[in-house]
């Protein structure tokens, strides 16, 4: 019979490694930013929220928030390395423009880690 | 419907193993989880009545669907305002869906909807293979109320023009999803799709073209998942897999949050009031109710249930219940020997009722401990 105890374990180690370095990190810089990444200023990605919570389904412009990376912080500056996904601008999670872990925690944190019922 | 007990095979661990269920036994002296000490008899008749009542309650689930959507009840469901644009943009796209799992409790006169598992139902391969196998050796010349196995890949060759392959299976790391995920893959791959495993913790998003992707970096553009979509919402990911679903092709869809919330319960009974097939459910409390359970909306596995009998509670504990309850009757399931069985009815997507799985406890909350005993008819 397979040992998924162990399994689970490892994992559980691996997420609270990455869930204390990160607490060491001071707050996280969020900037609005437009298709093509550059400043675009808080209002615009507001707005977009807005529409999108009053169930609006029709064609947005595509403003959304980048966390970390660097950037001149003006309008109009692009933002090198910033990460769509809170928390995960830096560390272990983010190689090449493609940062993972984002599904999966409640799995492995929840009750009995089945996603199945 | 009656109740037999039985001797095991010799070698039924080896047996049930051969076949795929590595999770026989539970932990510690907790006993075995596939029993077969013991197993139930239908009649064909009965049978024809569960497959029947099972085709019906499909048909009034797709009904409470549009209700839902035509009346705006997402708050009663719980369902994130963020959430309803691709559940109404899904529902009326009719991506791949797969199948769902009705529990039923049946005394051997009335059928009662407990809840319907319809995003990610497990106790599959018991229920579709090793109960199978157990018929052919012990009663090859009864018959079993199941082509769960035949229909699944029946349905993967109806989708296999709309997915793209190869097609990922989702997967927690639990020795319980592994085999089911493995064993939908196994029934995808007869059907000719390709496909791969890949954890839930390992889907990637590339934030160059705003695609999930697997561990080749390759866009992931059909996924089964087996994992809940109001866990998905909740994660880092899930603002992402909202604002790209047309990128990628999630396996069950996400309106199935309609059907999976136990708050279904409450919308058919307001839409089919004293229908033969469901018992008395309300969002709001008991009301006139004396014998009742109260359940999550969103729970799972029987957890953070209350039975409420005789004036007397029994409750089981869990994460659960932040969202709000549904207080559904007490159902009418039989005892035998001390055993509650519930019956899981499989519906597979456009292939209608497709077999069954009994899953036993001596508590009347079924969990996930709860024994998988295996049926035949005569």
């Amino acid at each position: 019979m397979k040992k998924t105890q162990n399994i689970t374990l490892g994992l559980l180690a691996g997420m609270a490694l990455a869930f204390t370095s990160g607490c060491n990190r001071r707050a996280e810089r969020r900037d609005c930013v437009d298709e093509t990444g550059r400043i675009a200023g808080d209002q615009n990605c507001q707005a977009v929220e807005q529409q999108r919570r009053s169930g609006y389904t029709g064609t947005l412009p595509y403003y959304h928030y980048l966390y970390g990376g660097t950037s001149g912080g003006h309008v109009g500056d692009a933002v090198v390395n910033g990460n769509p996904v809170p928390g995960m601008s830096s560390g272990g999670g983010f190689f090449g423009g493609v940062s993972r872990g984002g599904f999966g925690s409640t799995g492995s944190a929840g009750s009995g880690g089945s996603g199945g019922e | 419907m009656q109740r037999h007990r039985a001797t095991p095979r010799a070698d039924w661990k080896q047996k049930v193993e051969k076949v795929g269920l590595v999770f026989h036994t539970l932990d510690g002296d907790s006993g075995n989880y596939w029993d077969e000490s013991a197993y139930y008899e239908f009649t064909a008749a009965e049978v024809d009545r569960l497959e029947a009542a099972t085709e019906k309650l499909q048909e009034m689930c797709l009904a409470a669907g549009q209700f839902i959507i035509d009346k705006n009840r997402w708050s009663d469901l719980k369902i994130p305002v963020e959430a309803i644009a691709q559940v109404k943009k899904t529902w009326n796209n009719e991506p791949p869906a797969l199948y769902g799992r009705f529990d039923l409790a049946y005394d051997g006169k009335q059928i009662k909807l407990l809840e319907y598992n319809a995003d990610t139902p497990t106790a599959l391969l018991e229920a579709a293979v090793v109960q199978w196998y157990w018929l052919q050796d012990l009663f090859p010349k009864a018959d079993q109320w199941n082509s769960i196995h035949e229909k699944l890949i029946a349905k993967w060759k109806d989708l296999k023009d709309y997915v793209s392959e190869p097609v990922s299976f989702g997967y927690v790391e639990t020795v319980e999803d592994e085999f089911t995920t493995g064993y939908l893959r196994a029934t995808a791959e007869q059907a000719g799709i390709k496909t791969q495993a890949l954890r839930m913790l390992d889907i990637g998003f590339d934030v160059n073209t705003f695609t999930f992707v697997d561990l080749k970096n390759q866009p992931i553009k059909t996924i089964f998942k087996l994992y809940p979509w109001e866990w998905i919402l909740k994660e880092k990911f899930g603002a992402r897999a909202l604002d790209f679903m047309d990128k990628t092709q999630w396996i069950e869809p996400i309106w199935k949050m309609m059907f999976s919330n136990k708050g279904l319960l409450a919308i058919l009974w307001e839409m089919y009031p004293g229908h033969e097939l469901l018992l008395p459910a309300y969002f709001d409390g008991p009301r006139q109710m004396r014998d009742y359970v109260r359940k999550p909306l969103l729970g799972r596995e029987g957890a953070n249930v209350q039975v409420i009998r005789n004036g007397e509670r029994e409750q089981s504990y869990g994460p659960y219940g932040e969202e709000g309850f549904l207080y559904q009757a007490l159902a009418p399931i039989p005892c035998f020997d001390g055993n509650y069985p519930v019956l899981g009815s499989w519906m597979i997507a456009d292939q209608g009722a497709a077999g069954m799985g009994i899953r036993e406890s001596e508590t009347i909350i079924t969990n996930n401990r709860s024994r998988f005993v295996p049926h035949l008819f005569r």
